[in-house]
């Protein structure tokens, strides 16, 4: 097993020497770039980060993914809309901007100190505030002494990235919301501790009181009592209104008629100065149940925290070939750009086909998943997947607004997006309610026809409407749901639908595909089979220029051995062209180099016999159309590869591998990870993958398939539960139900036991709400609760409903 | 008597409530996490140099950043 960063926590990768000395120990680095982060941080002085935080630093991957979106704070529109400039209160001729950030990486106490104790002396920056729980940095300064890109290149050499926040209107909402209900809360607290002080006489001399100092006692408890009503049990009648409103049934509607009738009652009694007074309980019923839901809406907050910045995934990068060429974030782009889309790429935005006719895949705009062939000149839409070859297309948009709009239109809509549980929540709700409502009336009329008197009928009515608050059965499912997502969503896994949660745990066989999956390209072992060393700067030069995982490989070879022998790459300008499937030429230092397959090298065929010298090489490159080195590339399974497949076999589930490679690179991979070779197919279309895939399902099997590239669609989309790595294609992560945020394999494995755990709890839940409320509601019908009692056996049982979920989240 | 302490005890409840609700107010609640833990760390230099800030567009640390 390799030595985990020290920084970030991923494998670092074999035969690599970075290392940062903290706290006087070399502590191991997986990456030049945490090595730069964790120097940074060791430089400033702040050591301390290491040994307070909590959770690992951000990997330099998903770093690198999200930097562009820095970009955005320089734009015009991003900048009316979010930073607010006013004069400065002490000094007129200064102006003060403010805004506030959303930072991926903050996530506990010794993130949010780091941050700013890296801003506090920045010279211009007056304030900076970060917040750990909501992940959000809150920034004033001075916009004549710096700018908001040097305080944000400031965050980024410390490892975190800045990412906008979709709408700020929602954020500003969503915190007053939060304070709002500690308010309610707090006032509730406050009340039922000392109400106690006002019933306790009462409780203790309860016919010798003398009547002057029990109606004072009463008069107090009810003076602290009305605002608790009136104030704290707000969301409970404003709920029960609504859903009466709807003529629908729901747990709030008998938790209101018993705050009412107890308060009604009570009030009567204090008015009359007879007969029982229930303040304490009401007081103590509201706090509880307030605080229960405080608990959950803590799990809830932390899960939609996170859900918000899936709207912030890697921001699209459009391939401007005019004017300017150059890799630039989608939203820089201006009518009259031309852009290259390769295929199996996202177009960034509405624009005029230049190319000749490809296919499309629409499916994000229409749903439709079959490839729409369209003509030159008709106009594609951002969204948009190429099918075909590499196309052109001539932007006739203004980019930046959309991009805007459609940041807060994608936070808003995940606010508002009712999470499916929320349904069963009410189901179980207004079945249950229904049965309460029935038994309190059928009590109430029994009694009466009995010719019970109301002060021996009030007290155990009071108690049955408490008691049996369905309250703990209906968070049973949310709040199992919400746990076990926010614990997914911290571990780096975003699922699509809770539902998926609840079919990972019935999965029966496992199918992975191969290249990109259980191997990642870039660490793939690449072997120079013959040529000379010298050319490893060469080699960089020209595979640098690409994008084909083998092209990424050999450049990541080359640069390591650029590293040990102190070469440096060859400077001057270069000029690539790439042939799909083929490879790539370019002009360098007035030679031409070409690196591809061999009949892409040399057509002529006069080095076939070098194909039979060294039968492992499948790149070459050729210097002036002679072949002059051979490379052969390893399959390296991904680090967490065997160990997966491991767990997967001790939890008896089948696991196999498909994949379109040849037979013996399969078979070596499926070797080294532990799969079959009677469950290792090869040589698969992407139609073949999605028939074995169909052959397995109608033999009864739940199949899991996790993939990465653009071929793996049609598989995804046919499994019962599909997972996207995290370097997956755009079209592969749209299809699958689970998307991996953080490279490697690990969320598989976390993701599986999460979703195992949270079906447990979720059946201990239920069976406990369930259980009590059956056990306690003959005691209660008996007179045996007192309302008092009740109501503490109500909040009970839902805490203990909320803190058995929220075991998942350690 | 009694009645003058309930009325003190009435008086220090509100005087509570609208504390909370000031705190409340200028964001004291809205992080409950952070400052409990900034308490436990300490500056390995309390009066040492801040490191430079990087030069623009450099600063973003990358995988592909050769290391002479």
């Amino acid at each position: 097993m390799a030595d985990a960063c020290f920084h970030c926590g991923e494998p670092v990768p074999p035969h690599t020497r970075w290392t940062t000395e903290i706290d006087g120990i070399d502590q191991p680095m997986c990456c030049i770039g945490c090595q730069s982060i964790s120097q940074a941080i060791v430089l400033a002085g702040a050591t301390a980060y290491y040994r307070q935080r909590t959770t690992p630093g951000l990997d330099v991957a998903t770093l690198e993914s999200l930097a562009p979106w820095s970009s955005l704070l320089n734009d015009p529109q991003w900048t009316a809309q979010h930073v607010e400039t006013c004069a400065s209160t002490q000094d007129q001729r200064h102006s003060i901007a403010r805004t506030t950030l959303a930072i991926e990486g903050l996530r506990c106490g010794a993130c949010s100190w780091l941050i700013e104790k890296l801003l506090a002396k920045t010279p211009g920056l007056i304030t900076a505030r970060a917040n750990a729980s909501s992940a959000r940095l809150f920034l004033e300064w001075d916009p004549d002494q710096i700018t908001l890109n040097r305080i944000a290149d400031r965050i980024s050499a410390i490892g975190y990235a800045i990412v906008p926040i979709g709408s700020a209107a929602l954020d500003t909402a969503r915190r007053d919301t939060d304070r709002v209900s500690l308010r309610r809360l707090f006032v509730a607290g406050l009340s039922s501790a000392q109400i106690m002080m006002y019933a306790y006489p009462e409780y203790l001399e309860g016919n010798t009181l003398d009547d002057d100092i029990r109606a004072l006692m009463r008069t107090a408890s009810m003076l602290i009592t009305l605002p608790v009503v009136l104030y704290s049990a707000r969301p409970f009648f404003d709920s029960a209104w609504r859903l009466l409103r709807h003529r629908q049934l729901g747990m709030d509607i008998p938790v209101s008629i018993g705050l009412l009738i107890a308060f009604g009652a009570s009030m009567g009694a204090w008015w009359t100065n007879s007969g029982e007074v229930y303040f304490d309980s009401v007081s103590m019923f509201v706090f509880l149940l307030l605080g229960t839901r405080w608990v959950e809406s803590r799990i809830r907050y932390r899960a939609s925290m996170q859900r918000d910045r899936l709207a912030t995934l890697p921001p699209t990068l459009a391939n401007r070939v005019a004017p300017d060429p150059g890799s630039i974030p989608a939203w820089t782009l201006r009518p009259g750009d031309r852009v290259r889309v390769s295929s199996g790429e996202r177009v960034p935005a509405d624009g005029i086909l230049q190319s000749p006719a490809t296919d499309i895949d629409n499916a994000w705009l229409t749903g439709e998943s079959l490839p729409a062939p369209i003509q030159a000149g008709s106009r594609i839409y951002e969204g948009a997947i190429n099918l075909g070859p590499s196309i052109e297309i001539l932007i006739d948009t203004e980019v930046a607004h959309s991009t805007l709009a459609k940041l807060s239109q994608l936070a808003e809509q995940a606010a508002s997006d009712r999470p499916d549980w929320v349904g069963w929540a009410d189901r179980i709700g207004a079945r249950f309610t229904f049965a309460i409502l029935v038994l309190a009336i059928g009590h109430v009329s029994l009694s009466i026809a009995v010719g019970v008197s109301s002060q021996q009928w009030l007290p155990s009515l009071i108690a049955v409407l408490v008691v049996t608050c369905p309250c703990a059965l209906s968070m049973a499912g949310p709040a199992a749901y919400a746990a076990a997502l926010a614990r997914l969503l911290e571990s780096g896994v975003a699922l699509s639908t809770s539902r998926t949660i609840e079919r990972l745990t019935r999965v029966t066989d496992c199918v992975f595909d191969k290249t990109g999956t259980l191997t990642n390209p870039l660490n793939s072992t690449v072997r120079m089979d013959f040529g000379s060393d010298e050319l490893w700067p060469r080699v960089f030069a020209i595979a640098r220029e690409s994008q084909h995982p083998l092209a990424i490989a050999i450049a990541a070879q080359a640069q390591r051995h650029m590293d040990s022998t102190h070469h440096a790459a060859p400077s001057g300008s270069i000029e690539a062209t790439q042939v799909a499937g083929l490879g790539i030429s370019a002009r360098c230092n007035g030679q031409t180099l070409q690196l591809g397959a061999l009949r892409f090298v040399d057509p002529s065929g006069t080095a076939r016999q070098l194909a039979h010298d060294f039968p492992s090489a499948t790149v070459f490159l050729a210097i002036d159309g002679v072949v002059t080195a051979g490379f052969s590339i390893d399959d390296v399974p991904r680090p967490h590869a065997q160990q997966l497949v491991g767990m997967l076999h001790r939890h008896c589930r089948t696991v196999w591998c498909v994949s379109g490679d040849r037979k013996e690179r399969v078979m070596a991979l499926a070797n080294k990870v532990g799969i079959p070779l009677a469950r290792s197919r090869w040589e698969f279309t992407p139609e073949e993958k999605r028939a074995e895939v169909k052959q397995l399902q109608s033999n009864g099997c739940v199949v899991l398939m996790i993939g990465d590239g653009l071929n793996d669609a049609p598989v995804l989309a046919q499994a019962d539960v599909s997972i996207a790595v995290q370097t997956a294609a755009p079209l592969a992560r749209q299809k699958a139900d689970i998307y991996l945020l953080r490279p490697g394999l690990q969320g598989i494995s976390v993701a599986i036991e999460v979703c195992q755990k949270a079906k447990h709890l979720l059946n201990q839940n239920l069976v406990w709400a369930l259980g009590y409320n059956l056990v306690v509601i003959p005691f209660a019908l008996a007179g045996a609760i007192s309302p008092l009692t009740a109501s503490i056996g109500m909040a009970a049982s839902s805490l203990a409903v909320v803190l058995n979920s929220a075991r998942l989240l350690r | 008597m009694l009645p003058l302490l309930i009325g003190i005890s009435l008086a220090i409840l509100a005087v509570a409530v609208w504390l909370f609700f000031r705190m409340s107010n200028s964001g004291q609640f809205d992080d409950t996490e952070g400052p409990a833990r900034r308490i436990l760390m300490d500056d390995d230099r309390p009066n040492g140099e801040l490191p430079p800030i990087p030069a623009e567009g450099k600063a973003a640390p990358s995988r592909q950043m050769p290391s002479h």
